[in-house]
């Protein structure tokens, strides 16, 4: 056994049972903070099932809202009592089949119109009982889009009767066949209400009843620089609230309370000169990805709601002859934002929007790197300093953003899209200094891909 | 007494303290400046022990698996409180004492009272210390302690080559007191 080693077994075996006396209200401490820590669990947990439950709900409750068929019926009932019985009342000369599917058609002329022929002479061929017509057995076969008279049985009776009123007596229909009636009725429900329901949105308005939309959003400029002679940080929201801190305090920060407390050595830091300093500060833009998902609300006015990543970088750095420190740290953020979209402007395929809305943001990771840098004759040379370590914001980061966008449909139901905007953020009391804190209207540039469903 | 720890039983986990307790708080005094970080060290410890138990798998020495929770503690602070502190001119001189001077001269501690060992291991600086404790008690190599702490290989030798003749010249002084 070399000396090195007899040297480690002789500190293992003085040490090897050694038991040192504990706090004598080390358990107690211990449970209190195990109460906290379960306590917290529970309430995180509840927190991930009630946000996982309401995220379910939402999307199951979107869902169940645009394929409802009462939905359906009632924008068919909508539509058909606005127009029908008006029109049949106005004039008694007109027909009044035709009348009654004339506001459907006005809507599906524009992209079907083949389709819109073949429903009107379906609905009259249904009301003057002619079933053996050709029209008929080719529509059914193409499993039609509307299927407006057999949801409004009410609406057909009345219809029915003013039929009668207003039918010329040379022209007397011949007596339907009812179960012919029923069976294409019933041919009609089962063809399928959801194509109604789009076709009718569709032709109201571009924009489809649910968009999700992936986007990528960056700064208009690259950065956003701060050059002054004195002294700055990245921390220094503490250090600014104490009047009694002189700037050396608050130049040195965390390594003056570094250095004093390795050297111990308090003339050091009364020889640091401050006045030559340069200080420079730079927090690039921020970098932000996401997934939204947007609702029509009324006709034109969409609400849109989602979950973004954002990424935000920052540096700073103080000179002097004898002094240098430098402050890099980022940040990665996680924002629901909530928008108002206003379809207010089509130019053939294109369109134009406007938004407006707000976001909550949080970080959920930080880390900042500190460098520094010592020339003194006190420490006879040079001390250098690294730390790193992990960092996060107090309080939630809220903003406004306001801006103005287009769109374009490149294949399928998949758009292209971008938009130019502007963000105010509210000052949140953080004290870690970021682009939100220094800076607080950002314009930025939004671009992504849009699939409407 | 693990099982029903592992389902937060208060009673287990209690006497599981009561058990190993004495002992964990001699690791923490050793990686500690003085007894009131110790403490600290010790209840975040236990605290850590009675929230991750359930990833002990049985396997191996429950207290070895105890151990190394409060070692990796005690070097996650040292590591928030200053990844690495290096004085250049004092790192120049470790490295030329490290290359001209013998590894290692012969050390009697045997005499010495353990009370006094660990004064002297409270009064190295902090990176001496963390490096001496996982040389000496965690028989852990250079190379890998450099890894963990994010300093050079040289660095981590020339930290334990300072922290171990200030023991010795503490030592050698005290012994010279004791015999004169």
């Amino acid at each position: 056994m070399n000396q090195k080693d007899i040297f480690k077994e002789q500190l293992k075996s003085v040490f090897s049972n050694f038991e040192a006396p504990v706090p004598h209200d080390g358990w107690e401490k211990i449970e209190q903070s195990l109460n906290v820590v379960a306590r917290a669990k529970i309430v995180r947990r509840n927190w991930y099932i009630g946000s996982a439950a309401a995220t379910v709900a939402i999307l199951l409750g979107s869902l169940f809202f645009l394929k409802s068929p009462q939905t359906i019926e009632q924008n068919l009932s909508t539509l058909t009592e606005k127009t029908t019985l008006d029109k049949i009342k106005s004039t008694d000369k007109q027909d009044v089949k035709v009348a009654k599917v004339e506001p459907a058609m006005e809507y599906k002329k524009s992209r079907q119109p083949k389709l819109a022929r073949q429903k009107q002479e379906i609905l009259v061929a249904k009301q003057t009982g002619r079933s053996e017509s050709p029209i008929i057995s080719n529509v059914t076969e193409q499993a039609p889009e509307n299927i407006v008279i057999a949801e409004q049985p009410e609406e057909k009776k009345i219809q029915a009767t003013e039929e009668r009123k207003t039918q010329p007596e040379g022209k007397k229909a011949v007596q339907p066949n009812q179960e012919e009636i029923d069976r294409l009725i019933q041919e009609f429900e089962n063809a399928g209400k959801t194509d109604i329901f789009r076709g009718l949105t569709v032709g109201k308005s571009k924009n489809k009843p649910l968009m999700l939309a992936l986007n990528a959003k960056g700064g208009l400029r690259s950065s956003q620089k701060t050059v002054v002679n004195s002294p700055m940080t990245l921390r220094s929201a503490s250090v600014e609230k104490s009047d009694e801190n002189t700037n050396k305090d608050f130049y040195l920060g965390d390594l003056g309370n570094n250095l004093s407390a390795v050297s111990g050595n308090a003339a050091l830091m009364n020889t640091l000169s401050v006045a030559d300093n340069v200080a420079e500060k730079e927090h690039d833009q921020p970098v932000s990805f996401g997934i939204t998902v947007s609702k029509n609300i009324v006709d034109r006015f969409s609400v849109e709601v989602g979950l973004v990543y954002t990424y935000l970088f920052s540096r700073a750095k103080n000179t002097s002859v004898d002094f240098q420190n430098q402050e890099t740290q980022y940040f990665h953020y996680l924002g629901i934002p909530l928008n108002i979209n206003y379809n207010f402007l089509n130019f053939g395929k294109l369109g134009l929007y406007t938004s407006f809305g707000g976001m909550i943001e949080k970080d959920i990771y930080g880390k900042k790197q500190y460098q520094a840098q010592i020339t003194n004759e006190l420490l006879n040379g040079m001390s250098k300093e690294w730390t790193i370590e992990k960092i996060s914001q107090e309080n939630p980061q809220i903003s406004v953003n306001a801006g103005v966008g287009a769109y374009y449909p490149i294949y399928g139901g998949f758009n292209l899209y971008g938009k130019i905007g502007g963000s105010y953020y509210f000052d949140a009391k953080n004290t870690e200094k970021t682009i939100y804190t220094d800076k607080k209207i950002v314009f930025d540039l939004n671009a992504g891909i849009r699939f409407d469903f | 007494m693990i099982v029903a720890c592992k389902k937060q039983n208060r009673n287990a986990q209690k006497a599981l303290y009561e058990l190993f307790a004495p002992k964990m708080m001699a690791v923490c005094l050793r990686y500690c400046k003085d007894n009131e970080t110790a403490r600290d060290l010790l209840h975040d410890g236990f605290l850590q022990v009675f929230t991750q138990i359930g990833s002990y798998s049985g396997k191996g020495s429950f207290e070895g698996w105890l151990r190394k929770i409060f070692v990796n503690l005690a070097l996650e602070n040292y590591r928030q409180e200053k990844k690495k502190v290096e004085f250049l001119n004092d790192y120049g001189k470790d490295e030329t004492i490290f290359l001209d001077t013998p590894e290692d001269d012969y050390l009697d501690v045997g005499d010495i009272p353990r009370q006094e060992l660990l004064n002297i291991i409270h009064e190295m600086p902090e990176g001496y210390r963390t490096v001496f404790n996982l040389v000496i008690f965690e028989d852990i190599p250079h190379k890998e302690i450099a890894s963990m702490l994010g300093i050079t290989e040289n660095a981590s030798r020339s930290q334990y080559f300072r922290a171990k003749t200030l023991l010795q010249n503490k030592v050698q002084s005290m012994l010279k007191k004791k015999y004169l």
